[in-house]
């Protein structure tokens, strides 16, 4: 998957996040997303391989994001509490867009790692609209 | 109520491993699967599990500490019979790392339970089971532990009808106090060596209730479609009793004629079907020579006939050997087959197999197999070691498909001593033709004889013979005007020599040697 891809379904998801939320709380919405994603993996890679791949993709996402520098931190908890607390911190808008660019990271690191057939696969259950949605869109290209 | 349980024996999905099990893996069976590290261990595993998993047969693999299951899912999937379709679907992957260090085996238990009780699978898999054994590996409490866990696990397991492996890097010396080798009901050990600078894997079923594995080690072959496993004993064929050298009650045996009159004679008409006969002599004796009127005979009375080389390929085979043309013409009109078996790193079970499967398919009734020493030198070396036995459970799997064999040996001529053939070989096969050099006149001649054929008379007779552009020509009659033949340096004897060469004829009569 590539970061154009990975960042088109994270916006997806993202958006599916907001329709679903029962508040504003961007930051709210955004740690959700990544605890969705930790119990759609965790159970087949471990919470301990899940906090090492969440770890690594905050790490690549300070390219994009220097002020992440403060976030950076191994955590056995599927939403970094370092992370969390950077996070309460900033505005809005931000908040939003890093929590974007850090799923996207994580979907291209998974699909690194194992493929982005069963990358997908795996997070279907959990997204099964804008999986679909994504696997439809690669298929046409 | 005398009806016996029958337990459905399931395909593995891994080819040769059924064959070595005794028919496929009983199902729902407590199996360990053993080894050190990179043996395949995984592999089988999964080879087992993704040709197996479906709808109303799906699958659980349960990790612990062992490869992290993105870098298992990672490389597994370049195997071709991984289905990624198949995953959170028929097959689930669940890690219980987190269970072990938080609740130790005890909460490894109840999540397995929770598992089993969710998707109701029937294959389990639990990779590692050693860093469970660990993890339990500490003051007796544990240990005690650990034995009451094997066994609720394997009870667990049995009554929720699942498959089980549990798959763990073990040494052979630990299966003496391990308590899962006493509860599990198979054990497939996974063993790699290295000898000089080629590595051999091989397999061997220790224990599988209910059933015979195939006893010994069988090969075990990795590639981008998972494991392939050779037995030492490939799918067992019933021998035709003429075939039986050794059942004097046997029926009057076919013979196969060698294509060559003198030789034919001296083999009383020729050499009963279903033998294996061992053709030796010096380089450039003329084994192939032989070996090919052999076969060409045989395909001239429409007998299907096979040859396996392995020094040469079969394109340069054909252009550097006697009648060669012949035998491109009838392999173009597929009268003949010609097997290459690929040099170095080969496994006896492996060319036994593909032996046995090619004979089997042509429905060869001759095959040569060109050259022993060949053979061997293709083997990897740890297979060299025992090739005397590899040989015998070549030629008797062979014979037993009815085919008559013609192995071709390299002999050095000692004239200090008689060679049968290579060392310890000569028992092996049925029959013997040797082939020697003699001095006679001041000149280099080629002599023969039927060293051995079992339970058939032949002629104990030493004839010359030479090598023309037809094949080899024997004399009629035996060189009787000399004694010492096998010395090398025969000197004429009491009785003038009745034979002459037949092609040649060349007169002996009255001259000596010095």
């Amino acid at each position: 998957m590539d970061r154009t891809s990975a960042l088109q379904l994270a916006e997806r998801i993202y958006a599916q996040a907001v329709r679903e939320a029962t508040t504003t709380d961007v930051a709210g919405i955004v740690k959700r997303i990544h605890e969705k994603l930790a119990q759609a993996l965790s159970p087949m890679i471990g919470d301990a391989g899940f906090a090492a791949m969440m770890a690594r993709t905050i790490q690549m996402a300070r390219a994009e994001y220097p002020r992440l520098d403060g976030a950076v931190g191994f955590s056995v908890e599927p939403f970094p509490e370092n992370l969390a607390s950077w996070l309460e911190g900033q505005e809005p808008a931000l908040i939003q867009a890093v929590g974007v660019a850090l799923l996207a990271r994580f979907l291209v690191l998974l699909s690194t790692l194992i493929g982005t057939e069963l990358a997908l696969r795996l997070l279907s259950p959990t997204w099964p609209d804008a999986i679909a949605y994504a696997i439809d869109s690669a298929e046409k290209l | 109520m005398t009806d016996r349980v029958e337990i459905r024996k399931i395909p593995t999905g891994i080819p040769g491993l059924d064959t070595v099990l005794g028919g496929g893996l009983p199902e729902f069976s407590f199996n360990l699967v053993a080894g050190g590290p990179g043996v395949g261990k995984t592999t089988l595993a999964h080879q087992f599990m993704f040709s197996n998993a479906r709808e109303d047969q799906k699958a659980v693999y349960f990790t612990i500490f062992g490869e992290p299951a993105v870098k298992m899912l990672r490389y597994q999937q370049q195997l071709t019979f991984f289905d990624s379709s198949k995953i959170n679907g028929v097959v689930r992957f669940v890690h219980l790392g987190e269970d072990m260090i938080e609740g130790g085996l005890t909460r490894v238990l109840e999540r397995i339970r929770r598992e089993l009780d969710a998707s109701a699978p029937r294959i389990v898999i639990v990779d590692s089971f050693r860093s469970v054994v660990r993890a339990a590996n500490g003051p007796l409490e544990e240990k005690m532990n650990l034995e009451r866990f094997v066994q609720l696990l394997a009870i667990t397991l049995t009554t929720y009808e699942a498959t089980t492996f549990l798959i763990g890097e073990y040494l052979e010396h630990e299966s003496q106090s391990n308590p899962v080798f006493t509860v599990a009901d198979g054990i497939v050990w996974l063993h790699q060596t290295v000898v000089r600078n080629s590595m051999v894997r091989r397999v061997q079923v220790m224990k599988m209730r209910g059933q015979a594995p195939v006893p010994g080690l069988h090969t075990v072959k990795l590639s981008d479609d998972g494991m392939r496993i050779f037995s030492r004993l490939p799918s067992p064929v019933v021998a035709p009793a003429a075939t039986d050298p050794s059942d004097p009650g046997r029926a009057r045996t076919e013979l196969k004629k060698t294509g060559i009159r003198g030789l034919d004679e001296m083999l009383g008409g020729g050499i009963p079907a279903g033998y294996s006969v061992l053709v030796a002599g010096p380089s450039g004796s003329g084994k192939t020579t032989l070996a090919t009127q052999f076969i060409l005979e045989g395909v001239a009375h429409g007998e299907p006939a096979a040859i396996a080389v392995f020094e040469r390929r079969p394109r340069q085979y054909v252009k550097t050997i006697s009648r060669g043309a012949e035998l491109e013409r009838l392999i173009r009109q597929d009268k003949l087959q010609l097997m290459y078996i690929r040099p170095l790193d080969l496994s006896v079970d492996e060319t036994l197999e593909e032996l046995h499967d090619f004979v089997a398919k042509l429905g060869a009734k001759r095959l040569v197999i060109d050259s022993v020493s060949g053979f061997e030198l293709a083997l990897a070396p740890s297979f060299r070691d025992d090739f005397r036995e590899s040989l015998y459970r070549v030629l008797g799997t062979l014979t037993a498909l009815g085919v008559t064999v013609m192995l071709t040996a390299d002999v050095t001529d000692s004239f200090a001593e008689l060679r049968l053939g290579p060392a310890g070989l000569s028992f092996l096969t049925d029959g013997i033709i040797l082939q020697r050099y003699v001095e006679i006149e001041g000149s280099l001649r080629k002599v023969m004889a039927v060293v051995k054929m079992r339970g058939n008379p032949h002629s104990k007779e030493l004839r010359e013979y030479e090598i023309t552009e037809k094949g080899i020509a024997v004399a009629n009659d035996s060189l009787q005007a000399y004694r010492g033949l096998l010395t090398g340096r025969p000197v004429h004897g009491r009785a003038k020599r009745k034979g002459r060469v037949a092609v040649a004829k060349r007169s002996a009569k009255g001259k000596g040697t010095k």
